[in-house]
């Protein structure tokens, strides 16, 4: 019997959940996770590459990497997305602010998480930034350079290229966001004047994915929207454990509303 | 049916009748003399300026929907350090920059910031002068050459793919010198992960990357190079020829 292969950032990580991010490195919250939970639903053993910070051009490329080495078969993927305004860019050293928040610093590419206001990025000043330079030129880019739409753009072409993927291999998959804020803001660079080919793109890339693989886009809800009461959010704005639970009961009834993989009941 | 994709190298930029409108210089491009050597038809994806990133997702889009997959692929990446951006723009944008775009997607290299608004210009040059594009092109580019060999293995589809031009092994020598994992440089994670990259692809996978020889430098050295730098028609030939043995050699 395969795995269930999970991939995604902190949601999917489990941040915040209890025993995450252990001072001596050894977290101890994992059997808090929607990946656990699901997992013993559907009776595999599990591998949860979700990481705090991730961009979703890591989200894929850690995706593929573990595919393609990990002798493992893989009977389930399931990929949560994040933020789309997230990139990486490649450095030599890992500020120190991205140590204080748990983020993973891998192959020397550092995660830039910009805050999204409608349409357009915001890059704020973050504890341990204090590089000038790094600053001031990562936030010109950020709010001159990278518009909402190019992240848009390369998230879709992600998810479809994991779907079809996917498909080729013969692995069944689920994707979804984290946050229908992030639904809400394709919808409306599809009000915009112009961006024709953009938005023939964005429409074309939403009815090419199935609806396993549109979580929050349109089809079933987000791991955010399983929040039933404000006290279910978490300091930094994780969901707490009631909220995996329910997600990953989602899971299984889009697994078997879909008839993705066989499970017992 | 063979198919390729890469940037003008592979399009077939200044090749005789290039500059005709529709362009007439197919017959001249080593997809179309690849293809008649091992008898197939063929579909050449390249366009002029591509990044990686568009090569991979154009090769994506047309494997997922043809009817029949390729037999034979070759996939000819670009500059490590080209990138894009999606930008609105007026109509005639194209005919006055004088670039092409596709999907609202603006094609970006370092070395071509004139063609863009000078806004961007402006904001990408100290953006290029503190984060390493160099080093995270190279590791977007193998990723995908490796994701792409993987998939093609899959597909039972014949692949060869390298680079097109001999800078590319350069960059990517220069990156991986020992100096940059001593004293205060601290690029050994980076500089761990490509090799293990490079250690997964075959040499069919590493055209002009230790492995054969790379359009350019074929032009350079046996041929000759256009006024705007592209291999002339006989390097075309030859590249055909060095393609259609290492098919017949390295593929059962």
């Amino acid at each position: 019997m395969g795995i269930l292969l999970t991939n995604g950032d902190s949601f999917t990580y489990g941040d915040e959940l209890l025993g995450s991010r252990s001072p001596d490195g050894i977290d101890t919250h994992h059997h808090h996770t929607f990946t656990y939970k699901l997992a013993s639903m559907i009776g595999r053993k599990y591998a949860n590459l979700g990481k705090n910070g991730s961009s979703n051009s890591k989200i894929y490329r850690t995706t593929i990497d573990h595919l393609m080495t990990d002798p493992r078969e893989v009977d389930l993927v399931v990929i949560l997305w994040s933020s789309m305004g997230r990139y990486e860019i490649c450095e030599m050293d890992q500020i120190e602010g991205d140590v204080y928040i748990y983020i993973d610093w891998e192959n020397n590419m550092s995660q830039i998480i910009p805050s999204q206001k409608t349409l357009s990025l915001l890059y704020e000043h973050g504890p341990g930034d204090d590089n000038q330079f790094r600053y001031n030129t990562i936030k010109e880019y950020v709010e001159n350079v990278l518009t909402v739409q190019t992240q848009i753009f390369k998230t879709l072409t992600y998810m479809k290229h994991i779907q079809w993927i996917c498909d080729s291999k013969g692995i069944p998959v689920i994707q979804g966001i984290i946050h229908p804020a992030n639904y809400h803001t394709i919808m409306r660079t599809l009000k915009l004047d112009g961006w024709h080919d953009y938005k023939r793109f964005v429409t074309d890339t939403l009815s090419y994915l199935r609806p396993e693989c549109s979580m929050g886009l349109g089809f079933y809800a987000t791991i955010y929207e399983q929040v039933v009461d404000k006290s279910e959010i978490l300091p930094m704005g994780h969901v707490n454990e009631d909220c995996h639970t329910r997600y990953a009961d989602l899971l299984l009834d889009v697994i078997k509303e879909r008839s993705l993989i066989d499970v017992i009941d | 049916m063979l198919l390729t994709n890469g940037c003008s190298f592979v399009w077939g930029d200044e090749l005789e009748g290039y500059d005709q409108s529709p362009p007439a210089h197919n017959h001249h491009t080593f997809t179309h003399k690849l293809a008649n050597k091992l008898g197939v038809e063929y579909v050449n994806l390249a366009t002029c300026g591509a990044c990686n990133s568009k090569i991979f997702r154009d090769t994506m889009h047309y494997l997922r929907n043809c009817d029949k997959y390729p037999t034979h692929m070759v996939i000819l990446w670009s500059a490590f350090q080209r990138g894009e951006i999606a930008e609105n723009h007026s109509d005639d944008f194209e005919v006055v920059r004088k670039i092409q775009r596709w999907q609202c997607m603006t094609q970006i290299s370092p070395s071509r910031l004139h063609n863009l608004k000078p806004a961007l210009a402006e904001t990408l040059v100290p953006f290029y002068e503190h984060n390493d594009v160099l080093r995270a092109g190279i590791l977007e580019t193998l990723s995908r050459m490796c994701d792409m060999q993987w998939l093609c293995d899959t597909l039972g589809i014949k692949l060869i793919q390298g680079t097109f031009h001999r800078r590319a092994h350069f960059n990517l020598s220069h990156t991986l010198k020992p100096v940059y994992r001593r004293g205060d440089a601290n690029w050994s994670p980076w500089m761990d992960y490509i090799i293990e990259i490079l250690d997964e692809l075959k040499p069919t996978s590493r055209i002009g990357l230790g492995h054969w020889i790379d359009l350019f430098s074929l032009a350079e050295r046996d041929f000759s190079i256009k006024p705007y730098g592209h291999p002339d028609e006989n390097s075309q030939t030859e590249y055909a020829s060095i393609l259609h043995h290492i098919f017949e050699t390295s593929f059962e």
